[in-house]
């Protein structure tokens, strides 16, 4: 077990920085997402932890150690990849053990460590075939035997549930969370499917550009983004971010006017604002009501429905739980639940 | 014109198989022809038709008798095997240098690779002969696997580096994490999961060196030293009566091998061949 | 923030691993033929003899020897003529081949592996096997000759005939690498062109001029490179089976380079021709290689 930390931290190919400057502290047996649009820098980020990637500049730190130079194989890491990088010639018990085996433990700790880890991921059974012989989510659970057989200080996860259907990704989703409270070992996990970080993560780190945009307990981020990119990438669907002016008397939205209540200090806001509401938290009313929209577009998904309301050239998703006699053409208005209101500096895109 | 319609007309398909039938007796018809003369005896040879009437294994047992056959045949053996494993051996590490890595010079260094294969091996001999006589190396075994060797690095180099490209990085990067070097994942993990271009690679080489003849025929002077093209070239040459039914049972024999070899191997060696060519 | 780099040795170490990697190779492949070639231009302007000391430079003595003798131009023209017919019989018989192949669906690959045999015999048993068909009064070919009213002479003495055997004999031997080369072209056409033609109203020849043909350009180009190059420089066929006769009526320039050198002991002037021949093969493939990438390019 060990802590991961990261100090001002740089990569650059050529011209290209792909990580700038970045920080980040990873506490001893904590679940840490790093989730971002493709390109984002979160899996050279992990490479570069990994030891695959060398790293520009800055520091790494596993435990008390700086692995800046050390070799991939000595960092005491173990390494979940996308396609699963199981060999193809060797059977899944030898697929197991092979990282024993480049560490000449003896044959039986070998033996004794690979049973014990194909148990735990229910792969005894399946022992002595070839990859090739397996489906998908027993790849996925062989990549997982590689893994834990080692006893690492930290697991690195790069997208490994990416190739699989979407009701073995919510399995395996559990499966991971579980083998994760069991052994407690310090895991950075990275994906571009922020249901995946939401669920999983103790703590999630969402990245840009390879920059750190925030990092925290899902739910704190959820509930309060840092800035706009932040408020816009996470949860689904997928916060209304709308243009929006303030002044004394209260919010001015598509051109309707909502007063403040008790919550916010008008003063400290700037003139213009990025004004973000989250599906479920409009309401539908009469248009006379609220902004005034008209029904594009209605999605019902048993549970929960949600609209697309236009309003002039924006498009709004509004997501409600009863049934509403509600048709597309239909002329709705629209009222934002203030006291969830997130807002944010039109210049720097920060939270207000 | 294509299997894949499936409804091509009668007549592209009689003539699909006309033409086949044709071409295909014309590639097999020598080799029977001088097969079926093998089984035959001096007298017999020219009166008899195609199927021998009595058919006879004394030729065969008069190759194996022959003066010096077991020294030709281990010669050939000799030369062909050990020049292919140092062929595998030299051109797989060229190969992985070129397939994972971007280094300067590296197009410089491919036209080592690829140059070669537009210099024909029998126009060589001169300038070699010159060096290998003042060098006094005629007539060894070192010159011949040298040179073997070197002739067939350029195209055992070509085909394997297509192979070892297809092979996923993140498999090598997994094998690194797991603690395995350089040395460890070329011959452990790269070269078992390019296992057909291998078998390619290596049945080219051997074929190479098992049918080599203008460097032996040139660099050797010694009746010891001769490989079984050498002494079936020296005994079609022979003055007076050519006892054909011997030299076709002789010929056959030298064939048999690099057949069998191929036969097994069929598929990879076509797909290993195309490739390597067409790229 | 003090940056940490990788330490001198370790940078050192990964920069030089490829170079490591590729040193036997390159050093095998530069040391014998790159050598050779090197050594062989060298020769062509130096008066050699293997066993006798000193070696007077002469210029362009050699070359000039060379182009005046009869012996040079007549293996030239013989070298043009069985290169040439090679070309044209081993092309269209390969590309009757390849197409026959891709036609059929039954025992395929049956029929591919035995096209291919013949690459895999040596050249020297090629042409015992052809010797064998030709020589004697009582030759296979000699007695059908016959039998159909034509000359029973061998063929192997008659100076044309002796270049039509040779020629035949080559095509055999290394035709069936260029109809996998054709081969593997047809099987990377898209049939949906040809379902596309068929429903455009196109016969089977319009088909094939259409699409099969442009289709398989880059192919036909790399298989007449292949069939020019093997035979412009055959030399395992020729030599077991006619030696260059009868008379010198089959002495192309490889076997001529090689009578010269070793029959007539004149190194420096087999050398010069050793030069003649690389040349023309370095002109060869560059005009193969322009004609191949304008094919590529019209695509």
């Amino acid at each position: 077990m060990a802590s991961v930390t990261l100090s001002a931290l740089n990569k650059t190919y050529g011209m290209v920085e792909v990580i700038q400057n970045l920080d980040l502290e990873i506490a001893d047996g904590e679940f840490v997402v790093l989730v971002g649009p493709s390109g984002c820098g979160k899996s050279t980020l992990l490479r570069m932890i990994a030891g695959l990637e060398a790293i520009t500049g800055g520091e790494a730190r596993i435990g008390d150690r700086v692995v800046n130079t050390v070799a991939a194989k000595n960092r005491d890491i173990a390494m979940v990849f996308q396609n699963y990088a199981l060999y193809p010639h060797k059977t899944v018990r030898q697929n197991i053990g092979f990282s024993l085996k480049m560490r000449k433990f003896p044959k039986a700790e070998i033996e004794r460590r690979v049973a014990e880890a194909a148990e735990l991921l229910a792969l005894t059974p399946l022992l002595d075939r070839t990859p090739r012989a397996l489906s998908g989510g027993q790849r996925q659970r062989v990549a997982m035997g590689r893994a834990i057989v080692r006893d690492p200080s930290v697991f690195l996860f790069d997208e490994p549930l990416s190739n699989l259907d979407a009701k073995l990704r919510v399995e395996m989703r559990a499966q991971i969370k579980a083998l994760h409270r069991r052994l407690g070992a310090t895991s950075i996990y990275v994906t571009h499917d922020q249901v995946e970080a939401m669920t999983m993560g103790d703590k999630i780190v969402v990245m840009r550009g390879g920059e750190i945009q925030q990092a925290g307990r899902p739910i704190d981020v959820y509930d309060a983004p840092r800035n706009v990119f932040v408020a816009g990438f996470i949860g689904s669907p997928s916060m209304n971010l709308m243009p929006a002016t303030t002044d004394d008397t209260g919010l001015t939205l598509f051109g309707v006017t909502f007063p403040w209540e008790q919550r916010r200090q008008a003063e400290t806001l700037p003139e213009d604002v990025v004004c973000g509401v989250r599906p479920e938290n409009f309401q539908l009313c009469a248009p006379e009501d609220g902004i005034d929209g008209v029904i594009d577009a209605i999605e019902p998904m048993g549970g929960e429905t949600v609209a697309t309301v236009a309003v002039g050239e924006a498009k709004l998703t509004v997501l409600y739980r009863d049934r509403r006699p509600v048709a597309v053409g239909e002329r709705v208005g629209l009222r934002p639940d203030l006291a969830t209101l997130h807002v944010f500096d039109a210049r720097t895109e920060l939270r207000r | 014109m294509t299997s894949e319609t499936g409804i091509a007309s009668k007549g592209t398909r009689f003539a699909a198989w006309t033409a086949l039938v044709l071409l295909t007796i014309w590639a097999v018809l020598p080799i029977l022809w001088s097969l079926s003369a093998s089984f035959k005896t001096p007298l017999t040879l020219y009166s008899e038709g195609f199927i021998p009437e009595n058919p006879t294994l004394d030729n065969y047992g008069r190759v194996l008798s022959s003066e010096g056959f077991y020294q030709y045949l281990g010669n050939s053996l000799y030369l062909a095997i050990t020049s292919t494993v140092l062929t595998l051996f030299v051109s797989v590490l060229a190969a992985y240098g070129f397939a994972r890595y971007a280094f300067a010079w590296r197009h410089v260094l491919l036209l080592f690779i690829l140059v070669p294969r537009i210099l024909p091996r029998a126009s060589l001999i001169i300038p070699l002969y010159d060096v290998i006589a003042r060098l006094d190396l005629l007539d060894t075994y070192t010159v011949l696997i040298v040179t073997y060797t070197a002739t067939a690095v350029p195209m055992a180099t070509w085909i394997l580096i297509g192979f070892f490209q297809a092979v996923p990085r993140e498999l090598e990067e997994a094998a690194a994490i797991d603690g395995a070097s350089i040395w460890q994942r070329i011959w452990g993990i790269v070269v078992p999961i390019s296992l057909p271009g291998m078998v390619t690679a290596g049945i080219l080489s051997l074929r190479e060196a098992w049918n080599e003849f203008p460097f032996v025929l040139a660099f050797t002077t010694s009746g010891d030293m001769r490989t079984l093209p050498f002494q079936l070239f020296a005994m079609r040459d022979n003055m007076g009566l050519t006892d054909w039914p011997l030299i076709n049972a002789f010929t056959i024999t030298t064939i048999i091998p690099i057949l069998f070899l191929y036969l097994l191997f069929e598929r990879q060696i076509v797909s290993g061949l195309t490739s390597g060519a067409v790229k | 923030m003090n940056t940490i780099q990788p330490s001198f040795r370790d940078r050192l170490a990964q920069g030089l691993t490829p170079y490591l990697l590729l040193f036997p190779a390159i050093a095998i492949v530069a040391g014998v033929l790159g050598y050779a070639v090197v050594r062989g231009i060298l020769m062509s302007f130096y008066q050699i003899e293997v066993w006798e000391p000193g070696q007077p430079f002469v210029g362009l003595r050699n070359y000039r020897d060379l182009f005046g003798s009869d012996g040079f131009r007549n293996s030239l023209v013989i070298s043009l003529i069985f290169v040439g017919a090679t070309i044209v019989i081993g092309v269209l018989m390969s590309l009757v081949h390849a197409l026959a192949l891709n036609q059929i669906r039954f025992a395929r690959s049956l029929f591919r592996a035995i096209a291919l045999i013949p690459y895999l015999v040596s050249g020297v048993a090629t042409a015992v096997m052809w010797r064998f068909l030709f020589t004697g009064d009582n030759a296979i070919v000699t007695q059908i000759s016959g039998a159909l009213g034509y000359s029973t002479v061998s063929w192997l003495a008659d100076p044309t005939k002796a270049l039509m055997v040779i020629t035949m004999a080559n095509v055999w031997f290394i035709a069936p690498f260029s109809t996998l080369i054709l081969l593997a072209g047809l099987q990377t056409i898209d049939p949906e062109l040809y379902a596309a033609a068929d429903i455009d109203g196109a016969s089977a020849p319009q088909k094939f001029v259409h699409i099969t043909v442009p289709s398989i350009v880059p192919m036909l180009s790399l298989a007449l490179m292949w069939l020019s190059f093997a035979s412009f420089n055959m030399f395992d066929i020729i030599l077991p089976l006619t030696g260059g006769g009868p008379g010198r009526s089959t002495e192309v320039l490889a076997v001529y380079m090689y009578q010269l050198a070793f029959r007539d002991l004149n190194y420096s002037t087999g050398a010069a021709v050793m030069i003649v021949i690389l040349i023309i093969n370095i002109a060869l493939s560059a005009v193969f290689l322009r004609a191949a990438g304008r094919a590529q390019h019209d695509k």
